[in-house]
């Protein structure tokens, strides 16, 4: 009892402590009236806490920024992913939105290579530890900077940034953008309204995004995405039905960012009504994905000296799907909610004894306190899909607990080496489920994911930059990316037998070569070797009784060899111009799968963007080729003539994806500008690789065709 | 475990240094904007209409730009900050500031903007004693700078005195000087 009054009396002298510190914030309210005298006595931070330079960053990194985003017009968060190089869209009409492979590698899980934040705060979805873009719903309008590192990032992250980290700044209001209103509409029946305030009262800044969109979607005939078009009435529908109506999208967005003093808060709230295609093509009005999600974190920066600052946050997060299936015949009845609740919390020390040296250290804590899966569907007159509900046991957690520190060492002026590690463990966790509840196949079960190992992550870079012109990086790294609560629950409770899942791994080896060979043109070259281990793979076949069942299991394994060039051309007055191309080749290691085409992994992806600009008037294109693309191999299909092993659909051709983009700024009145964005101008046909979970597709799935969107904006 | 982290509170207070503290971007915008109130150019406008050009050669990262929050004027002129990539792009303009991207062709600059009264302000080593004018420096964790004197002859501009006794170091040096 002693030692804790003891104790709490230490905490409150020493939080006194640090809120009495930084006079200067109480005497100054405006820092740019101070005089000379009193600014040479200010410290100043430099490299340990403030943005670093691409080139100093031990990692591959691509910035997009507002002008950026202002000048090609991309419509959504998805085009803008597009056109980073080594990214490419597979878009399977499923909940979640569109899915990104990464440097020839998707997983065929939405959205789980990279993680991406939202100002800093993590937007995964805990139930199948992803980042869809439907929960994420970011208008383009809000975006300040999106900063994309790319390759293993765990030793900063933790798990899940496998392939990088894609960081949305939406509250950035240094380059001028404060409070603005736009409209938007376009094609398919598309329309968006979008409001910004921002501002800085008395030492408090604020920036508040919210925004409604609504789009029909687009309309593309069903019968061009099947082989046998007489399949379709099987399904419920007509040989010549579209998805038209069928995949209408409502997004509302709200973002809240503040600061006052030492301390930060975000708050993002999101509803989207999505309708999406899940297993089956919907028959009357779309299946519905409805979600909800709420992030709320609340944090304290404070910056001691030159030599220490420390960073600290508390992240409460929230997500509910409810989905509706529209399947097969007008009365079918099946629906499907998920849910998870968290708390995270992350504390991080910076401290740069000399010039020199700088280390950044820290501690990552996070419990997933709620995590369910309910799903019943009595249409298909099937007990093991009737009232099935699964969930974390009571008083169970799931916990991630990490250190993890990173030491950047600059012997001399020219050459900086970083050195990093973090030990990351997830203890033991209970699960549970009711299979086939109110039937008399009622069974109750539960499990237990038991694999709490220590997972040792490091990483090393080596940087020589060469009068700042020239820039070498030499690049290691690992990164892990756990099994997720649904992959969990499928293997351990309904085959128990399979064991814990490992972690997937991944190892990569990358050189990268920046040169500025004069301000006009800068070369951005790279060369990579991905490494993918214990790849978490879904498996499918029949059990004992009979029933279909699909499991998870690490049999994955893959090598990429890959190479990426980026040519920045600024060479003529008004205009710019960038080019870029990746050539990868990934290889299935699996025995028995060495020599069969890896599906979803283009050999080759073209980027270029293009802008011209005279005074407020901008003309931009933006164009991106993504090669031909195979289809998941299924090793459970028997062939005609008895062999085993088929793809589940078509290979799928390459596409040239063309946008244009007019923007005209400052209107007849300062701020107000308009915008017209057409997206997919040769209306070329684009056609993803079908996946499992919408094998029905097996030619593939329609890409949107020529689309517009005009946009009238009021910057103030 | 409450031992551990009383240990690790008790070194953090010991480490906190009551000291005013500033980013390193944040304090040269300022710095601009203070010199800048503090200059005399030849033909100075004082008319509202014509915004105080701050142009910026160079590679900036993000985060780190200069900026000036829009409610502030120099005689009454709003300032207006733009990046260019062209030489021909500095005409116009009442402040330039160089990057250190810049360093291999910053005479090529410097020729280029002749007698034009422009105030030139860096943040690499050697770019004062290279010709321009106010050049920033981090000595003993805070932001320093230096004067070229002959430089700013050179732009017809005129320093307020005070400026120089506050500048580390005023070009061109005397044969012997140190500096201050």
């Amino acid at each position: 009892m002693r030692e804790s009054i003891i104790y709490m009396l230490f905490l409150f002298v020493f939080f006194i402590n640090v809120s009495t510190l930084n006079p200067q914030e109480k005497k100054i309210v405006d820092e740019f009236e101070m005089s000379l005298e009193d600014l040479l006595k200010v410290n100043v931070i430099t490299a340990a806490k403030s943005p670093q330079q691409i080139g100093d960053i031990p990692a591959s990194v691509v910035i997009i920024t507002r002008e950026d985003i202002e000048k090609y017009g991309y419509m959504t968060l998805t085009e803008i992913l597009e056109s980073i190089p080594g990214l490419y869209a597979i878009d399977d009409y499923c909940e979640g939105g569109v899915n990104f492979g990464v440097r020839g590698f998707w997983s065929g899980v939405p959205n789980n290579n990279m993680i991406i934040l939202v100002n800093g705060v993590s937007q995964v979805d805990d139930f199948s530890s992803n980042y869809p873009l439907d929960k994420i719903a970011v208008p383009v309008e809000a975006i300040d900077r999106i900063e994309v590192i790319r390759g293993p990032m765990s030793v900063i992250y933790g798990s899940g940034a496998f392939l990088g980290v894609i960081n949305i700044i939406t509250n950035d209001i240094s380059r001028g953008t404060k409070s603005m209103a736009v409209f938007s509409a376009g094609s398919q029946k598309t329309k968006k309204i979008f409001l910004r305030c921002a501002d800085e009262v008395n030492g408090f800044k604020y920036v508040c995004n919210a925004s409604i969109y609504d789009t029909y979607g687009m309309n593309q005939p069903l019968s061009e995405m099947v082989r046998d078009v007489s399949v379709l009435p099987a399904f419920g529908l007509m040989e010549d039905d579209s998805t038209g109506g069928r995949l209408e999208v409502k997004e509302k967005h709200f973002n809240f960012s503040g600061s006052f003093k030492n301390f930060y808060n975000e708050i993002s709230h999101i509803q989207t009504k999505n309708e999406v295609f899940f297993f089956y093509p919907s028959i009357s009005k779309g299946s519905i994905a409805d979600l909800s999600t709420t992030n709320i974190a609340l944090g304290y920066k404070k910056v001691f000296s030159n030599k220490y600052s420390l960073d600290g946050k508390i992240t409460f997060l929230q997500n509910r799907w409810w989905e509706i299936y529209d399947f097969l015949f007008d009365d079918f009845y099946g629906i499907q909610q998920l849910e998870s609740r968290a708390w995270e919390s992350e504390l991080e020390l910076f401290i740069k004894p000399s010039p020199h040296l700088g280390v950044k250290t820290g501690l990552y804590y996070r419990s997933v306190q709620d995590a369910s899966n309910m799903y019943d569907l009595p249409s298909f007159n099937t007990t093991s899909l009737e009232n099935n509900y699964f969930y974390l046991a009571d008083g169970s957690n799931i916990v991630t607990r990490a250190f993890f520190t990173q030491v950047n060492c600059k012997p001399f002026r020219a050459l900086n080496f970083i050195a990093g590690v973090r030990l990351e463990q997830m203890p033991r966790y209970d699960l549970a489920a009711i299979l086939a509840g109110g039937t008399e196949n009622f069974q109750s079960v539960s499990g237990a994911y038991d694999r709490d190992k220590i997972e040792v992550i490091p990483r090393f870079a080596a940087i020589y930059s060469l009068n700042g012109n020239h820039i070498f990086k030499l690049l290691y790294g690992q990164a892990i990316n756990r099994p997720s609560f649904f992959q969990n629950t499928t293997n351990l409770l309904l085959q128990p037998e399979k064991g814990s899942l490992k972690p997937e791994y991944i190892r990569t080896f990358e050189l990268n070569y920046i040169a500025s060979l004069t301000p006009d043109f800068t070369l951005n070259f790279s060369l990579f070797r991905n490494n993918l281990k214990n790849l978490i793979t879904r498996v499918s076949g029949l059990d004992e009784n009979g029933d279909y069942r699909t499991w998870s299991s690490n049999a994955g394994e893959m090598v990429t060899y890959g190479s990426e060039l980026t040519i920045k051309i600024e060479s003529f007055d008004h205009f710019r111009m960038e080019l870029s191309g990746t050539y990868q080749k990934t290889c299935d290691k699996r025995p028995g799968y060495e020599e069969i085409t890896t599906a979803y992994s283009p050999d080759f992806l073209g980027y270029i963007k293009a802008s011209y600009r005279v005074k407020d008037f901008t003309l931009a294109l933006t164009g991106n080729y993504v090669d031909s693309m195979e289809t998941y191999w299924d090793g459970t299909i028997i062939n005609p003539d008895g062999s085993g092993g088929n793809r589940i659909g078509d290979r799928v051709d390459g596409y040239f994806l063309l946008g244009a983009n007019v923007r005209i700024d400052n209107l007849h009145y300062k701020g107000l500008y308009v915008n017209i964005r057409c997206s997919n101008l040769l209306n070329a046909e684009i056609r993803y690789p079908t996946f499992t979970n919408n094998a029905w597709a097996d030619r593939g799935m329609l890409g949107s065709g020529r689309k517009f969107l005009v946009s009238i904006g009021l910057k103030f | 475990m409450k031992k551990y982290i009383l240990l690790f509170l008790f070194l953090l207070n010991a480490f906190m240094i009551d000291s005013d503290v500033m980013e390193e971007s944040k304090l040269k915008s300022i710095f601009i904007y203070q010199i800048g109130k503090f200059t005399r150019w030849p033909q100075q406008t004082t008319d509202p209409d014509t915004p105080f050009v701050i142009s910026i050669i160079g590679k900036t990262s993000p985060g780190s730009e200069i900026d000036i929050p829009g409610d502030k004027t120099i005689d009454n002129r709003e300032i207006l900050i733009r990046k260019i990539s062209k030489l021909q792009e500095v005409p116009g303009s009442d402040v330039l500031f160089v990057t250190n991207s810049e360093a291999y062709r910053l005479e090529t600059i410097l020729d280029h903007i002749g007698n034009i009264p422009v105030l030139t302000f860096g943040d690499t080593e050697g770019f004062a004693e290279r010709g321009v004018i106010v050049n920033f420096c981090i000595e003993n964790n805070k932001l320093r700078f230096e004067i070229n004197l002959e430089a700013v002859k050179k732009a017809s501009l005129h320093l307020e005195f005070r400026l120089v006794k506050l500048a580390v170091r005023v070009f061109p040096q005397k044969k012997g000087s140190r500096g201050k």
